[in-house]
């Protein structure tokens, strides 16, 4: 098990290296320091709206750490010619796999808890109501759908040619669930066959990032939701990372590296 | 030969700039449209900008339900997804249930739900969101607010854990600040939407006991919309509720009716909704200043609009008599 950590340890460091995160983090913060300045009407008690929009830029700059992050390693390898001389040591095309996907999942990690004490600091300067088992919720299903994300990208960088394609890609797949994933078994409901069946097997076979989106519960002070509906969520995550994780090892086993 | 060319590219920009500086207020005095000053979001977003304006109005009202609200998909919740909203319905019903108990002898000119239906509120609402209505609660609104339904698979069911799917308003004074920043937002990309102004103030002077900021933002709709009488009528009421100003909230008054006049009075299906709100508004200045001629003179214009013409007449009957009363030698 040391070896895919050894291979996470160098992605954690290449994030410290590159300069995404940061550029992201100063963005969120200088924009919604910006919106917190505003004054309406008068009124500088409002604070919902500016946990809105700073989670909602949290989101946004989680996703692209994950999936940028994700989408280039394989790649990358491949294009350097370092999978070689990686391959050449003790380490198994599984361990490749595994230890990418840890690595851009410990680094989204990190990213998101900056994030999280970021925005916790600031909606604790502007209202009394905190519900903090939301909060520890909140940061711990953001970084399941870290998770998911990630192994979704990873088996995407072992099968779209490109990095790009695949970036774009994971950000419609991962946009247009978190959008419209909940509705689409409403919406299939409505259709004729077999647009309707169809439909409803894509309603049950994708991974619902929307059961990780806790941001209406934080943004209007919402009770903090039932354990069980918590640990429900972070194991359905564990398997759909299990799954992706697998068919991308599965696709990366066979795989020609000179390509 | 590298200096000339640099010479010439200079002197060809200095040409460039100076026709641009002498041809532009010629354009501009040629067409009066480009004359008009527009601000960054009109030209950033052109005409877009309404969409948005809506969506961030619903926004609001959203705010208001903290988070439960129908998407587009959800058709049980056809009437908010229509952009009908309870904040509006809650501004409307202005005169209703928490104003007579705090002055049961209050005439209370009977607006009723009939005449809400009347003004396109898809939905009834048999209670106020105004005044006392301050604490956080789950009630019921029928169908309208259940717009989920049963769950209908297992995805559905659990999915209901992580948003909020229970409905609740905001808790009372300290918390219905949170709908303004999604107010202005909305005025500032769509500035003729009359309706977001009166909503606006109608929160600011009710919940938030801002009748100034509710007077100036008036102000501010009013200039955009020189004729928009529902922005008079709700300042009328501002003066006279809030600001005790019963003299300048009957000029702001009588200028709403006689723009309504203006407006609506050649169409063929006027705005009698808003007509009765400028009527009972005026009413209540002449009963609270003992006017009561002049409030048998409003009575009967809104005997002759009103849902229910039979109770207009008994206050008619009413003020009548004290009328008499207070001149017995007539």
């Amino acid at each position: 098990m040391s070896t895919p950590w050894a291979i996470a340890g160098l992605v954690v460091k290449e994030l410290y290296r590159r300069k995404d995160f940061y550029v992201l983090f100063v963005l969120t913060a200088v924009l919604t320091m910006m919106l917190g300045g505003m004054n309406f009407f008068g009124d500088i008690r409002a604070a919902r709206y500016l946990k809105e929009l700073c989670l909602l830029l949290i989101w946004i700059s989680v996703m692209v750490i994950a999936i940028a992050t994700a989408a280039r390693q394989i790649p990358a390898e491949k294009e350097h010619r370092t999978i070689f001389p990686l391959l050449a040591k003790p380490v198994t095309r599984w361990h490749v796999i595994l230890g990418k996907f840890l690595g851009c999942w410990v680094a989204t990690c990190i990213a998101l808890l900056v994030f999280y004490l970021f925005f916790g600091v600031m909606s604790a300067a502007r209202e009394k109501d905190f519900v903090i088992a939301n909060y520890a919720y909140a940061l711990f299903l953001h970084g399941a759908f870290a998770a998911v994300v990630t192994s979704m990208t990873i088996l995407g960088s072992v099968t779209i040619s490109t990095p790009s394609a695949n970036t774009t890609l994971c950000f419609i797949v991962t946009g247009s669930i978190l959008f419209m994933g909940r509705h689409l078994g409403q919406i299939a409901q409505k259709l004729v066959e077999p647009a309707s069946t169809l439909l409803q097997l894509v309603y049950f076979s994708i991974p619902h990032l929307e059961f990780f989106d806790l941001r209406d519960m934080l943004v209007h002070n919402h009770a903090a939701i039932s354990f069980l509906a918590f640990l429900g969520a972070m194991g359905y995550a564990a398997l759909y990372s299990a799954f992706f994780l697998c068919a991308a090892w599965l696709v990366f086993r066979k795989k020609p590296l000179n390509t | 030969m590298h200096r000339v060319a640099s010479f010439v590219l200079a002197g060809l920009f200095a040409s460039c700039f100076t026709t641009a500086t002498a041809l532009a207020p010629l354009y501009d005095a040629g067409d009066p449209t480009r004359a008009k000053r527009v601000d960054f979001l009109t030209m950033l977003l052109g005409d877009s900008r309404k969409l948005f304006a809506q969506h961030f109005f619903l926004k609001a009202d959203a705010y208001f339900h903290s988070g439960y609200y129908p998407s587009i998909f959800d058709t049980k919740g056809a009437g908010e997804a229509s952009g009908e909203v309870h904040l509006v319905a809650a501004q409307t019903s202005d005169i209703s249930a928490s104003e007579r108990k705090e002055d049961p002898a209050s005439p209370s000119p009977p607006v009723e739900k009939s005449s809400h239906e009347g003004h396109d509120h898809g939905h009834e609402h048999d209670h106020d969101h105004g005044h006392d209505h301050s604490h956080d609660h789950s009630h019921d609104h029928g169908d309208e607010l259940n717009f989920l339904g049963q769950a209908s698979n297992w995805i559905d069911g659990f999915g209901r854990n992580f948003f909020p799917s229970g409905h609740s308003h905001l808790d009372g004074r300290t918390g219905q600040e949170e709908i303004l920043p999604w107010l202005r937002l909305a005025a500032e990309l769509d500035p003729n939407k009359v309706e977001i102004y009166t909503v606006a103030s109608f929160w600011l002077r009710t919940q938030l006991r801002k009748p100034n900021e509710a007077v100036q933002f008036l102000r501010e709709g009013l200039l955009l919309n020189p004729d928009a009488y529902p922005i008079l009528c709700e300042l009328g009421k501002v003066f006279a509720e809030n600001l005790k100003h019963p003299v300048r909230a009957r000029h702001v008054l009588e200028a709403a009716l006689s723009k309504w006049h203006k407006v609506e009075g050649s169409k063929k299906e006027p705005d009698l909704f808003g007509l009765q709100q400028i009527l009972t508004a005026l009413v209540r200045l002449d009963e609270s200043e003992n006017r009561w001629e002049e409030g048998v003179k409003h009575l009967q214009l809104l005997k002759g609009v009103s849902p229910n013409p039979d109770k207009v007449e008994a206050l008619i009957q009413d003020f009548r008599a004290k009328r008499a009363a207070k001149e017995p030698g007539r």
